[in-house]
């Protein structure tokens, strides 16, 4: 199964803390946790913003369902048919695989 | 019936032309003095006289209740124009040989006139528009916490002459230029062109201005930044961003954001706009550090300038909930399409030219967000929002019937819906409790 491993993976994101009303001079750090690299526009964006939700999903068995992941759910049922019929679980390890 | 009916429309009529009587008369005489002018100046004095006078719509016209005498002299300072003293105006003699005939006039040699105009209309007895609290909030002398007052002109970035920063009648003065000089005025300063319309009389030119305001966004890749232009007609709704505090110094007491709900492209704008999470865009006070340490003395005295920033949505709920551990509440607020543009401007306006100093107590987050909803939303300016800790401010707009936090009631829910994004350590924590069955399972099935 794959939730041990999702459990480290969600474990894994970076601890460090900063005072938040304070900004660099690059305008605030940027998350290490959203995957980077890949292009980031348009309908990709939905579903790599909605990957830590997606994740947290799994890993608790349904019971954390954070609005990202909701925006990305009704995104991609809106984008195809035979996702329409898929559950939520299943759509979201989807989302992950991607 | 029918003659009763006639001699009370009669009576309504001179009543009427009665009462409006002094107004038709009282119109703007200009007054020339020609002492000291030889006749080629007082060709292009007169000529002066009576183009501004056309400048000044006719409603302007009409406050004046006495002539204005204008005069021309050599003794006043070199960066003077001109001045106005008991209702005459005394201009620079040397401003009228600039003038050629078969040219517009100079356009110092009209604002100076339009300037003094203005300040003999703002002292009259009728005037005093320039102790208006709104042209204050407007100018940029905001109020302080606590009813302390107002502060210095801050709106220093991009002001087209710094003089208007000098006091609210200077600013009176040198808008009045610009609105009856610039024909794009009302497009640069809506809000400002908005006031005069109201309080002084309508300006008859009108331009169709872009309604998309101009802001720098910050990216999600660390330094990078681009330009959003935003149309305040796609913007949903406006939240009010709580995020929680944490143990920091810096942050014990939380720190307050707007979050734009923004529709995706094409889509109307309506609830579904709320799902849209990847358009979303936060407005964010912070102080901007330029050194590696943040210094708490520096942040006491105010030397870290205090900047308006805007940012996705996404990247500060990354930023809050995973690298912060802080959960953060998107409490929405009641505001009609109106008064979101009028936000939205005032965002534009303080994103571009507010150039203030963070200040720990008396103008932090909290207090700058205060400042920034009253300004641009005018009916939250009284009793106001001068709240110098974030859940006070939310306190505050609660009370006010503005913000409505019962979207926040069922956690499970608010999270579906986000109206909250809870802190990963809450996740961590929940995880926990899920994963010793999970592991058990997993090891049965092998």
């Amino acid at each position: 199964m794959m939730r041990p491993i999702l459990l480290l993976a969600v474990l894994a994101l970076p601890l460090s803390a900063m005072a938040s009303s304070f900004a660099g001079s690059s305008a605030g750090s940027a998350s290490g946790a959203s995957s980077a690299g890949s292009s980031s526009s348009g309908d990709d964006k939905i579903v790599i913003d909605a990957r830590d939700d997606a994740a947290a999903f799994v890993a608790s068995d349904g019971a954390i369902r954070g609005a990202r992941l909701e925006a990305a759910l009704l995104h991609l049922r809106e984008q195809s048919v035979a996702q329409q019929q898929a559950s939520d679980m299943v759509l979201a390890r989807t989302l992950l695989a991607r | 019936m029918r003659p009763s009916g006639q001699v009370r429309r009669w009576r309504w009529a001179v009543l009427v032309a009665w009462l409006a009587a002094p107004w038709a008369h009282a119109a703007l005489t200009l007054e020339l003095q020609p002492q000291g002018l030889d006749p080629a100046q007082i060709v292009a004095a007169e000529r002066t006289l009576q183009q501004v006078r056309g400048r000044l719509p006719p409603q302007w016209q009409a406050r004046f209740q006495h002539p204005v005498q204008v005069r021309w002299s050599d003794t006043l300072p070199a960066h003077v124009h001109g001045r106005a003293r008991n209702g005459a105006i005394t201009l620079q003699r040397a401003l009228l040989d600039t003038v050629k005939d078969d040219q517009p006039l100079p356009r110092p040699l009209e604002a100076a006139l339009i300037h003094e105009l203005t300040h003999v209309l703002d002292r009259s007895p009728q005037g005093g528009w320039s102790r208006d609290a709104r042209l204050r909030d407007l100018a940029g002398w905001q109020r302080r916490p606590w009813k302390l007052g107002r502060t210095a002109n801050a709106f220093s970035g991009r002001s087209p002459d710094d003089y208007e920063r000098a006091r609210p009648a200077e600013f009176l003065a040198v808008n009045a230029e610009h609105l009856l000089l610039d024909p794009d005025y009302a497009c640069r300063r809506p809000a400002v062109a908005a006031w005069f319309a109201e309080h002084l009389g309508p300006i008859d030119h009108t331009v169709a201005c872009d309604s998309r305001l101009p802001l720098m966004q910050a990216e999600e890749d660390a330094g990078a930044a681009s330009l959003l232009e935003l149309d305040p007609a796609r913007i949903y709704a406006v939240d009010y961003l709580l995020a929680e505090g944490n143990e920091q110094l810096m942050s014990r007491w939380g720190h307050s954001m707007l979050r734009l709900v923004i529709c995706a492209p094409g889509r109307p704008r309506g609830p579904a706009c709320r799902m849209d999470l990847s358009h979303h865009r936060v407005l964010s006070y912070r102080a901007f550090v330029g050194d590696v340490q943040i210094s708490s003395w520096r942040g006491l005295t105010g030397s870290y300038p205090s900047r308006l920033f805007v940012l996705p949505l996404n990247q500060v709920i990354n930023e809050y909930t995973q690298l912060e551990l802080r959960g953060l509440s998107s409490v929405p607020l009641a505001l009609d399409g109106q008064d979101i543009a009028g936000l939205l401007e005032r965002v534009a306006q303080v994103h571009w030219s507010y150039d203030g100093r963070y200040l720990f107590v008396s103008n932090n987050c909290a207090v700058e967000t205060g400042k920034l909803l009253q300004e641009g939303v005018p009916r939250l300016a009284s009793p106001g929002l001068n709240r110098i800790t974030p859940r006070g401010l939310l306190t505050r707009l609660e009370r006010q019937g503005v913000a409505d936090a019962s979207v926040l009631a069922d956690r499970a829910q608010a999270t579906r819906q986000g109206y909250y994004f809870a802190s990963a350590a809450d996740h961590y924590q929940q995880l926990f409790v899920v994963v010793p069955s999970g592991s058990c399972r997993w090891a049965r099935q092998r």
